[in-house]
């Protein structure tokens, strides 16, 4: 089964997602920060990360996935944002300045149904 | 910046003087307490003298306190000892302790000192505790909270606190207030002189009690004794006087008591000095508020 | 700030951060509602100015409220440790001093009273004079704690010379968290530069743009702070130029 990088400096957050993919059948690894989770990423190269925005500080998540983007090993692994940023409003593209690339983003609190879902479609999307 | 020819200034005059005047008016009035001198005892206030010597340790002066005051008893055991009750309480003005030495027992009667410069009055946040124009030191348990300052300031350990609620603090403090209601209303004097039989408490004019304490004094040293004066400068001069026939220590008295230095320094020094802190901050944030109002404007602000 | 969706035609803009959580929320109100009760009762009975409001049945009253408030002030904290410690700990370390601050010092008289942006290097969750505010809230809790509870229950029962210590440590604690107050409220309530405060006790989340603009390390990454504020400084400084 695939192996999923959870990222989140909450560990309460990470002990709780790690359960539900587990129980899936999902291998989970772990990281704590922006700085961490390249690091992982680079040595077990997960299948698809889940990466949490505020962490050492705000933007740390968004970082992390621009460097993924400019980084061949890592540019097509699937990102999904995980975050609790609120005022998000979708509005019609338009490429700002602070354009970051991530393939799915979703809202804290999870739901699991909704989560497992998405990894899902990813994990094809990847696969396809 | 395109402001106009007022925003250049960014604190008229007008306001500056105002500031001024606020910050330092704050200051002064809590600094005005610094500078206050302590007072110092006059010949023509009355006072008690108490001489060991004719002391027979009847304890009518304890009776008699009691009486008056409708103080209750202290529930006490047997000991077998002769002082009982042990030491000034709540409910104990006035008491006769018992010293032994070399040479025999001798009695002493214990009550406030009415200090001239009297550390209890110092560091009373009430007022309760004042100086009385007729020389002692009364005590108003109305206007007393229960604060309970002057059991911890007072060099003797006089004053103690009668404890209604330890939680809520519901308290009122206690002593020897020198009868102050049979002076006021003209009875009399303090109960524990007027009914010593042996004429070792007495009370009357301090100038004339001096006078009587000295002679006294004299006699005995001529008998051989090494008796002195306690109470003439003592904390600006006590308004109870002893005749010692040895060291204060020797009676457990302190021999400077004077206000601690503490409580001077709380009330001259750290009190002003709350004031002043408080009045250079809000006289500081106005200025603050009133110069940065001129130089930042809203507008920009993201 | 805007992130856009791989391969998709929607874009999100964030606007609100998430700052403080509820217990720090509920936390920071309870400590102000007995705060200012303590310091109010506790000056009645300092000052002597006040002395006719501390006396008889009125100074028992204001001695009760003093004490009530003193419990609650006392446990706040503690309560807090036990619902969420983690965060707790967080803030303590997030209080203590570090090298951003001595560039908060250098640059606070240009930047709070005449405005000048540029002058400000950036900070992280909490600039220097928040991390006052806090550590002084935090010193002054102690010295309450370890100086009233003698004070309350130890009379007769502690030597009257370490009592008169305890009252001059308290009220020195005072002096100096109720200065620092003054100056928090004036900078919570009244300075312009400083709107998005209030808003984030009160909601727990701080404008983007404005944590963009104050707590730039705590938003950006100490990296990117770094760049983006040698960029400010060397705009300002080619328009002063002119």
């Amino acid at each position: 089964m695939a192996k999923i990088l959870v990222v989140d400096d909450d560990p309460d957050f990470v002990n709780l997602t790690r359960r539900i993919l587990q129980r899936k059948g999902y291998e989970v690894v772990t990281a704590a920060s922006g700085q961490q989770a390249l690091a992982v990423m680079r040595k077990e190269k997960p299948d698809l990360v889940l990466l949490d925005i505020m962490m050492s500080y705000i933007l740390d998540g968004l970082d992390v996935s621009r460097e993924m983007a400019q980084d061949p090993a890592l540019k097509d692994v699937p990102v999904i944002m995980v975050t609790s940023l609120t005022g998000a409003r979708a509005e019609a593209a338009q490429l700002s300045g602070e354009y970051v690339p991530v393939d799915e983003w979703i809202h804290k609190p999870i739901d699991p149904d909704r989560l497992l879902a998405r990894i899902e479609d990813a994990l094809r999307g990847k696969a396809g | 910046m395109n402001g106009n020819k007022s925003s250049e200034k960014t604190l008229s005059r007008r306001e500056f003087l105002g500031l001024s005047a606020l910050g330092l008016g704050i200051s002064l009035a809590g600094a005005r307490s610094a500078s206050a001198a302590p007072p110092t005892a006059s010949p023509d206030e009355v006072a008690i003298l108490y001489d060991p010597v004719k002391c027979v340790g009847c304890r009518a002066c304890q009776m008699a306190c009691k009486r008056w005051n409708h103080l209750p008893s202290e529930s006490t055991d047997p000991q077998g000892i002769y002082e009982s009750p042990r030491d000034l309480s709540a409910i104990t003005w006035n008491i006769i302790k018992l010293r032994r030495t070399e040479v025999g027992w001798h009695f002493f009667n214990y009550q406030c000192q009415h200090c001239t410069d009297a550390a209890c009055v110092e560091v009373c946040p009430t007022g309760a505790l004042s100086h009385d124009p007729l020389g002692f030191v009364a005590l108003d348990r109305g206007k007393c909270n229960g604060c309970g300052y002057c059991t911890q300031f007072c060099p003797y350990g006089v004053p103690h606190l009668q404890v209604a609620n330890p939680l809520t603090g519901e308290a009122k403090s206690a002593k020897c207030t020198f009868c102050q209601d049979r002076l006021w209303s003209g009875i009399g004097g303090p109960s524990c002189a007027e009914v010593c039989p042996v004429g070792a408490l007495t009370w009357g004019k301090r100038g004339d009690l001096l006078e009587k304490a000295r002679a006294r004094v004299a006699e005995l040293q001529a008998q051989g004794m090494n008796a002195r004066i306690y109470g003439e400068n003592e904390a600006g001069g006590l308004h109870r006087l002893s005749i010692l026939l040895d060291d204060p220590e020797q009676y457990g008295l302190p021999s400077e008591p004077g206000t601690p230095a503490f409580a001077r320094a709380w009330q001259r020094v750290i009190q002003p000095l709350g004031s002043v802190a408080f009045g250079a901050t809000l006289a500081g944030i106005l200025g603050a508020f009133l110069f940065v109002r001129r130089k930042i404007r809203m507008e920009e602000v993201r | 700030m805007t992130v856009q969706l791989k391969g998709r035609a929607e874009a999100i803009t964030i606007q609100w951060i998430p700052k403080y959580t509820f217990m720090e929320r509920l936390g920071h109100w309870i400590h102000t509602a007995t705060f200012v009760p303590l310091a109010i009762t506790g000056m009645i009975l300092y000052f002597p100015f006040l002395q006719s409001l501390a006396q008889g049945e009125a100074g028992l009253f204001i001695r009760l409220v003093h004490r009530v408030a003193a419990v609650i002030f006392g446990l706040l904290p503690i309560v807090y440790f036990i619902f969420q410690p983690r965060r707790l700990l967080l803030n303590i370390r997030e209080f203590l001093p570090n090298k951003d601050d001595i560039g908060w010092l250098k640059g606070a008289p240009a930047y709070y009273l005449l405005g000048k942006h540029e002058a400000m290097p950036p900070q992280g969750r909490f600039n220097a004079g928040e991390k006052m505010n806090g550590l002084v809230m935090i010193v002054a809790w102690v010295v309450f704690g370890i100086t009233g509870v003698p004070m309350w229950f130890g009379k007769g029962v502690i030597p009257p010379e370490v009592f008169r210590w305890l009252v001059i440590f308290h009220d020195l604690a005072m002096i100096v968290s109720v200065c620092m107050f003054l100056i928090h409220l004036y900078l919570a309530v009244a300075h312009p530069l400083m709107w998005a405060g209030l808003v984030s006790m009160r909601f727990g989340v701080t404008s983007a743009e404005y944590a963009m603009e104050h707590h730039a390390k705590w938003y950006y990454g100490p990296k990117r702070a770094m760049e983006i504020w040698e960029a400010k400084k060397r705009e300002a400084a080619q328009k002063g130029g002119h």
